[in-house]
C-alpha cells in the first residue's frame, strides 16, 4: 500500500469527524448573559450599559419604537438599547417570551400582553414599579396592573377604550342622525336597536323589522359589536351587572343583569338580524373596521380607539367619511379600557436603568408619532385635563372634532372598573371555558341563561382552584 | 487463525496504528457503526431524549416561568376526571382521524385508478393532482378559510348560484370537522402517489386471466387489484392515522379550536396548555396520552393485518 490514505481509511476518518462534529454541535449553548456583549470599541472610561427591549407591532410601530429608543439613548449617553422586534402579537409573543424565560435570556424591558401580566407578576418576574410613576407622571387608574399585595407591576402603555365607529355616508343615505358623541347623550339600547334596524337592508332594499325582509340575503348590516370581552363586558356593566364583585374576589357570572345583557347582544344577531353572526377565519363579522366601513357592509362598528390610525390612512387614501360615537347604554353608559403594559424584568442585570427605560417609553411625551397618529391614547392623567397636553394630543388632522367628547371625556368619566385581567391571574384559562359557552349563545343554539347555567360550575371550579389559589399565594 | 503480522501501513491507519483492529470483520463492523452513528445520535438527542424528558415533566407542574414541583400522577388523574377539554379534544380528534383516513383511502384509491389510465394528458393530470402536497399547510389554511367564508366565500357563492342553501362551513360546530376533512382530501396527493405506484405493479397476467375466465372490471378489481394493493392500503392506513391524530395547523390558523370546542384538536390543546396557560406538565401528560392512543390504533391495525394484507409471492 502507498503512503496515501486508502479509501477505507478515508471513509473511516470522515465518519469519525462527522460524528465528532455532531457531538460538538450538540453541546448545550452557553447561557446567554441577559446583557449582550459590551461593544469592543467602548472607551475604557465610560461603562456602557446594554439594555434589551422587546415589543410587537407592524412595520410602522417597529420604526417608531426604534426612534423612541434612539431618543432615550441620546438622553442617556451611557446606555445603549438593543431593540428586539417580534412581529407576532398576543399568544405568539408570549410563547417567545416563555422560551426566553426558559433559557434565561429575557430582555430588560418589554411591551407585554395584557392578558398575562398578572400571571407573570405573581410569579415575581417583574420589577416593582409602584414608586416609578409619581407626581406629574401619575397614571390613569383604569389601566393599572396591581397585584393582590398592592404592588404595581405595570401600566398600559396606552389607554384604549371602546366606541362606535360609523360610516357617515350610510347614515346620510337613510337620512338618519349620527350616533351621539357624548356619554350624557348616549342612545338607550332600544333607540340604538331601532337605528340599527333602519340601517340593515337586504338585497331587495327592504329594511330589517319590515315584512318580507330576507335575513339570508342582507346587503348591509346596521351594526357589528364584536363578541369578545371588551364590548360584552362593557354592556354587562352598563346593564348593572359584572362577572365579579368590584374587588374581583367573588365570581358573579350568573347575575340576571349579565344574562340579560348577553342575551340582548345575541338577539341582535338571531332575533333582529341587524348584526352578522360570528365566523371563524374571516367573514363579515371579523372585517376590520376600515374595511367594514369602506365597503359599506356595516354601518356602525364597535371597536377600540386604536383603529383611528388606520381609519385616517383610509380617509386620506379613499376619502372615507367616518365618525366616532359613544356606545349605547342599557342602564348607565359604560365603556372598557385595555392596553399592553410596559414592564421591567426582575432578571435584568441593570434594574435601575431598566426602570428608567420603562419610565421613558411610558411618558406620552416621547411617543408623539403614536399619540398624534391616533394609535395610542395617553396613559397619564394630565393629558386628559391640562389644555397644553390635550392640544398636543388632539389638535391635528388625525383627531376629528367630536374626539374630545366622544373619546377623551367619555373615557375619563365612563370606565366603571378595570377589566378582570388587570387584577386576576390565569385569565386565559377562564376565557377558554367561558367563550365556547358564549359561542353557543352567539350562534343562537342556546339562550344566555342556559349557556351560563351550564358553564357556571366549571367557571366556579376554575376560579376557586386556579385563580384564587394563585392570588392567595 | 489468521496469522498476524505487523505491516507498515500508511495514512490514518499509520497514525492510529494500534487502535485499528486487525480482523477484517471487526474493522468492517466498527465502520458500520460509525456510519450509523449520526442517525442514532440524532434520534437519541432530538427524539428519544426529549420524549423521556417530557415523560418526566408530565409528573410535575412546571409553569416554565418558575420551578417545577413533583406532583406524581396528578396531571393524568385530572385529565381523566375533571379536565373540561380532554373529552372534547378526544372526540374532535378521533372523529377527524377515523373519518378522514377512511375517506382518504377510498378517494385516493379511486383517483389513483383514474390516473393509472392511459389517456392523453395523463402527465398533466398526475402533476395537477400532486400539486396540493407542495402547498404549505399554513398557506392553504388561509386560502381555504377564504373559500369557506359563509358571507362571501367561493363555495357559498357557487351553492347560492346553484340554488342550494349555503353552509356555514368552519363557522358552525356541526360542519367544521367535515369542512376540515374536505380540505384534507384535497391535499391527499401523497396517498394518491403511493397507490399509483402500487397500481402500476399489479401483475398483468393475473388481470388477463380474469378476462379469459369471463370476469368484468369489478372482478378484476376485487380479486386481483385490491388484494395486490393491500400492503399499500395498510401502509397508507397506518401512516394516515398517525398523521391524522396529530392534526394542528388547520385549527390553529382557521378556527382557534372553536366554535364551542368543536375543532379543539389534541395537538392544539397541547400547544395552548403549554404556551398560553403555562402548564407544561399537563401538556406533556396530554402528549403522552396522544402517543398511547396513536400507538394503540397502530397496534390494532398491525394485529389485524395478518388477515387482510396479502403480499404477492407469499405462500398465503
Amino acid at each position: 500500500m502507498s503512503k496515501a490514505i486508502s479509501r477505507r481509511n478515508f471513509l473511516k476518518a470522515s465518519a469519525l469527524s462527522v460524528g465528532a462534529a455532531f457531538l460538538a454541535s450538540c453541546t448545550p449553548k452557553a447561557t446567554e448573559a441577559p446583557a449582550a456583549d459590551a461593544p469592543a470599541a467602548a472607551p475604557p472610561e465610560a461603562e456602557i450599559i446594554q439594555l434589551r427591549y422587546s415589543h410587537w407591532g407592524n412595520e410602522d410601530e417597529k420604526a417608531s419604537t426604534r426612534a423612541v429608543l434612539d431618543e432615550f439613548e441620546k438622553a442617556n449617553p451611557n446606555i445603549k438599547v438593543e431593540q428586539i422586534y417580534i412581529p407576532e402579537a398576543g399568544d405568539a409573543f408570549l410563547q417567545k417570551l416563555n422560551s426566553m424565560a426558559a433559557s434565561n435570556s429575557l430582555p430588560d424591558g418589554s411591551l407585554f400582553p395584557d392578558g398575562s401580566a398578572v400571571d407573570w407578576g405573581l410569579k415575581d418576574m417583574f420589577l416593582d414599579l409602584t414608586d416609578t410613576f409619581v407626581g406629574v407622571h401619575e397614571k390613569v387608574d383604569a389601566i393599572k396592573f396591581i397585584l393582590p399585595d398592592g404592588r404595581l407591576i405595570g401600566v398600559s402603555a396606552a389607554q384604549e377604550t371602546f366606541q362606535i365607529w360609523y360610516a357617515k355616508e350610510m347614515f346620510d343615505a337613510e337620512s338618519i342622525g349620527y350616533p351621539p358623541d357624548a356619554g350624557e347623550k348616549a342612545w338607550s339600547w332600544n333607540e340604538f336597536l331601532e337605528i340599527a334596524k333602519e340601517l340593515t337592508v337586504d338585497t331587495q332594499g327592504r329594511r330589517a323589522g319590515t315584512s318580507g325582509f330576507d335575513a339570508d340575503n342582507v346587503n348591509q348590516f346596521g351594526v357589528q359589536t364584536g363578541t369578545w370581552l371588551m364590548p360584552v363586558l362593557a354592556m354587562v356593566r352598563s346593564n348593572g351587572g359584572d362577572y365579579f364583585t368590584d374587588d374581583f374576589m367573588t365570581l358573579t357570572i350568573d347575575r340576571p343583569e349579565n344574562i340579560e345583557a348577553i342575551q340582548m347582544i345575541s338577539d341582535l344577531m338571531n332575533v333582529h338580524k341587524v348584526m352578522p353572526k360570528p365566523t371563524s377565519g374571516g367573514g363579515l363579522s371579523s372585517l376590520s373596521t376600515d374595511n367594514a366601513l369602506l365597503s359599506k357592509k356595516i354601518a356602525m362598528k364597535w371597536d377600540g380607539q386604536w383603529v383611528l390610525e388606520t381609519l385616517n390612512r383610509v380617509r386620506r387614501e379613499s376619502d372615507l367619511k367616518f365618525g366616532i360615537g359613544v356606545l349605547p347604554f342599557m342602564k348607565e353608559p359604560v365603556t372598557t379600557a385595555t392596553g399592553g403594559p410596559i414592564v421591567g424584568f426582575k432578571a435584568s442585570q441593570h434594574p435601575a436603568e431598566a426602570k428608567m427605560l420603562v419610565n421613558y417609553i411610558m411618558d406620552p411625551i416621547t411617543t408623539p408619532v403614536l399619540i398624534q397618529g391616533g394609535l395610542w391614547m395617553p396613559n397619564e392623567k394630565r393629558w386628559y385635563t391640562e389644555p397644553e397636553y390635550l392640544s398636543q394630543w388632539i389638535d391635528n388632522e388625525n383627531h376629528p372634532p367630536e374626539y374630545k367628547s366622544a373619546v377623551v371625556d367619555y373615557s375619563m368619566k365612563y370606565v366603571s372598573n378595570v377589566l378582570p385581567y388587570y387584577r386576576l391571574p390565569a385569565w386565559s384559562g377562564f376565557e377558554q371555558l367561558l367563550n365556547p359557552a358564549l359561542d353557543q349563545v352567539w350562534l343562537g343554539e342556546k339562550t344566555a341563561e342556559q349557556a351560563i347555567a351550564e358553564v357556571k360550575p366549571q367557571l366556579q371550579d376554575y376560579f376557586d382552584t386556579e385563580i384564587l389559589s394563585l392570588m392567595k399565594g | 487463525m489468521v496469522p498476524i503480522t505487523k505491516v507498515n501501513r500508511g495514512g490514518l491507519a499509520g497514525i492510529f496504528g494500534n487502535l485499528v483492529p486487525r480482523r477484517q470483520s471487526t474493522r468492517e463492523a466498527i465502520a458500520g457503526y460509525l456510519f450509523v452513528l449520526p442517525v442514532i445520535l440524532g434520534f437519541i438527542i432530538w427524539v428519544f431524549g426529549p420524549m423521556i424528558a417530557t415523560l418526566g415533566i408530565s409528573f410535575t407542574n412546571w409553569p416554565i416561568i418558575g420551578k417545577a414541583k413533583w406532583i406524581g400522577l396528578d396531571n393524568y388523574v385530572r385529565l381523566f376526571t375533571t379536565d373540561p377539554f380532554f373529552v372534547p379534544a378526544l372526540k374532535a380528534t378521533t372523529y377527524f382521524a377515523l373519518v378522514s383516513v377512511a375517506l382518504r383511502i377510498i378517494y385516493a384509491f379511486l383517483v389513483a385508478m383514474l390516473l393509472n389510465q392511459d389517456v392523453r394528458g395523463k402527465a398533466l393530470f398526475r402533476t395537477v393532482y400532486y400539486l396540493p402536497t407542495i402547498v404549505p399547510v399554513v398557506a392553504s389554511s388561509m386560502i381555504w378559510s377564504w373559500v369557506y367564508n359563509p358571507d362571501f366565500g367561493l363555495f357559498n357563492v357557487v351553492l347560492k348560484w346553484m340554488g342550494l342553501p349555503p353552509s356555514r362551513w368552519i363557522s358552525d360546530p356541526t360542519t367544521v370537522i367535515p369542512s376540515i376533512i374536505l380540505m384534507d382530501l384535497w391535499a391527499s396527493s401523497s396517498t394518491i402517489i403511493i397507490f399509483l405506484a402500487g397500481l402500476q405493479g399489479v401483475p398483468r397476467e393475473l388481470l388477463e386471466a380474469v378476462e379469459v375466465d369471463g370476469g368484468n372490471a369489478w372482478h378484476k378489481l376485487w380479486t386481483v387489484t385490491i388484494p395486490h394493493m393491500s400492503p399499500f392500503i395498510f401502509f397508507n392506513m397506518v401512516l394516515g392515522l398517525i398523521g391524522a391524530f396529530q392534526i394542528f395547523t388547520q385549527s390553529f390558523i382557521m378556527t382557534g379550536g372553536g366554535p364551542n370546542n368543536a375543532s379543539l384538536f389534541f395537538a392544539l390543546l397541547i400547544y395552548r396548555t403549554a404556551f398560553t396557560n403555562n402548564k407544561m406538565g399537563l401538556a406533556c401528560a396530554l402528549a403522552w396520552i396522544l402517543f398511547m392512543i396513536v400507538a394503540f390504533f397502530t397496534f390494532v391495525i398491525f394485529k389485524s393485518s395478518g388477515s387482510w394484507v396479502f403480499y404477492y409471492g407469499d405462500d398465503r
